[in-house]
């Protein structure tokens, strides 16, 4: 279960995102809106496939959208999967 | 605690969506082309030819949209030949995006992508093997393909993999997300500029028709016969890992991109004019903007490893 909690996924999704941009992941701000790290939708739709993957389900391909930060959208994942566990 | 697998990112993304909207993205710029010469069609038989004003009109909107895609998407942002000012960035970005050959982000990724696999799987655009390692048999067949069948079903290239740089850099990520902002100037102001030169609405429609439909169509054969020609026909003076050629009959409309086979033995060269008659407008903007301090580090391989990297045809004395 743990790579479902919420900062877990908050920590894997700013690993993720300092990998794209090849910074280190403490220069990645959780609160910042996804816009400022400059994704293109490509980009975006790679973090959401990374995602699925990772907690094995499916996602809304907007989420990144409706969820527009690492803090926002870890703790959206976290409770959608604690509501139906896989 | 279980082992938390660390994120992978793939050099194409595997995404039904994002294929149907590159295929859509193909067939606009067929059908924008087709409209822009049905429209210069229409308006020559209604009495309205195409006179000097068109062909200037023409000449302009592809150099500014062709400088853009060759100095800009190509050597400053793919291949890093040179450095440049926040401003020639940016202009050299809105310029390129005019051409409607993708955003800038898709057409670096795009790019990076061909180098990496040049006519080999993985190439998405080469006259010998499609990108799923298919082998393409018939000169045809490979010349088509090549030339514009691959803009219709290629690989999604992953921008997230292939440039990262971009991403980092807030200005040019922010014209890239304009992207139909910069193809609807380059469709509006070659209009305007119609309109005001024959101070009316058919010269309105002059202006549409030749600056941007057919420009835009004009645009695209360009980097087409790229893709193609210059991997098929012409000189090889480098021993590279793939095929490309260089043309001179090509220079000119190219901008200086026909020099192919001198772009992939030196993918860091900025001006690729390397012997006295290879002429380079491309190249030569890159100077300019060089001499103005506009631009800098600009990218010339020495002349002692060109030397070196020459299989045939050593060149004659005094040639640069």
């Amino acid at each position: 279960m743990t790579k479902y909690e919420q900062s877990n996924i908050e920590n894997w999704l700013a690993d993720l995102i300092s990998e794209i941009l090849e910074v280190p992941p403490t220069e990645v701000d959780r609160t910042v809106h996804f816009d400022r790290y400059g994704l293109d939708s490509v980009a975006a739709l790679t973090i959401t496939t990374a995602l699925e993957e990772h907690l094995e389900r499916e996602l809304d391909a907007t989420v990144l959208y409706d969820y527009p930060t690492i803090a926002k959208l870890s703790h959206h994942l976290a409770e959608i999967t604690a509501r139906v566990p896989q | 605690m279980s082992a938390i697998a660390k994120p992978r990112i793939g050099r194409t993304l595997e995404s039904p969506r994002m294929r149907r909207a590159q295929r859509r993205h193909a067939i606009a710029v067929v059908v924008l082309s087709t409209a822009g010469i049905l429209l210069a069609l229409g308006l020559a038989v209604a009495g309205y030819p195409p006179g000097w004003g068109e062909m200037a009109i023409l000449a302009v909107f592809y150099t500014i949209a062709g400088l853009g895609i060759s100095v800009g998407f190509h050597r400053l942002f793919t291949h890093q030949s040179f450095k440049a000012a926040p401003t020639v960035r940016l202009a050299l970005a809105v310029m390129g995006s005019m051409a409607m050959q993708g955003t800038l982000k898709f057409w670096v990724a795009l790019h990076r992508r061909h180098h990496e696999h040049s006519d080999e799987p993985g190439d998405p655009h080469s006259p010998y093997v499609l990108e799923d390692g298919t082998l393409l048999h018939g000169k045809l067949a490979g010349f088509w393909h090549s030339y514009m069948a691959w803009s219709f079903g290629h690989e999604v290239p992953n921008s997230a993999f292939y440039a990262r740089d971009l991403m980092r850099d807030r200005l040019i990520s922010r014209i890239n997300d304009l992207y139909f902002v910069w193809v609807a100037a380059g469709l509006a102001l070659p209009t305007v500029a119609g309109a005001i030169l024959h101070g009316s609405l058919i010269g309105a429609a002059q202006g549409l028709a030749w600056g941007g439909l057919i420009r835009i169509y004009a645009g695209h054969n360009m980097i087409w016969s790229i893709t193609s020609l210059t991997h098929i026909f012409g000189r090889r003076d480098f021993a590279t890992s793939d095929r490309s050629t260089n043309n001179l009959w090509l220079s000119v409309v190219t901008l200086g991109e026909s020099w192919h086979n001198n772009h992939h033995a030196f993918p860091t060269a900025a001006i690729l004019k390397f012997r006295w008659y290879q002429f380079d407008i491309s190249g030569l903007v890159i100077a300019a903007l060089e001499k103005t301090g506009l631009a800098w580090s600009v990218g010339r391989p020495r002349e002692n490893r060109r030397f070196t990297k020459l299989t045939s045809n050593p060149p004659t004395t005094g040639a640069r």
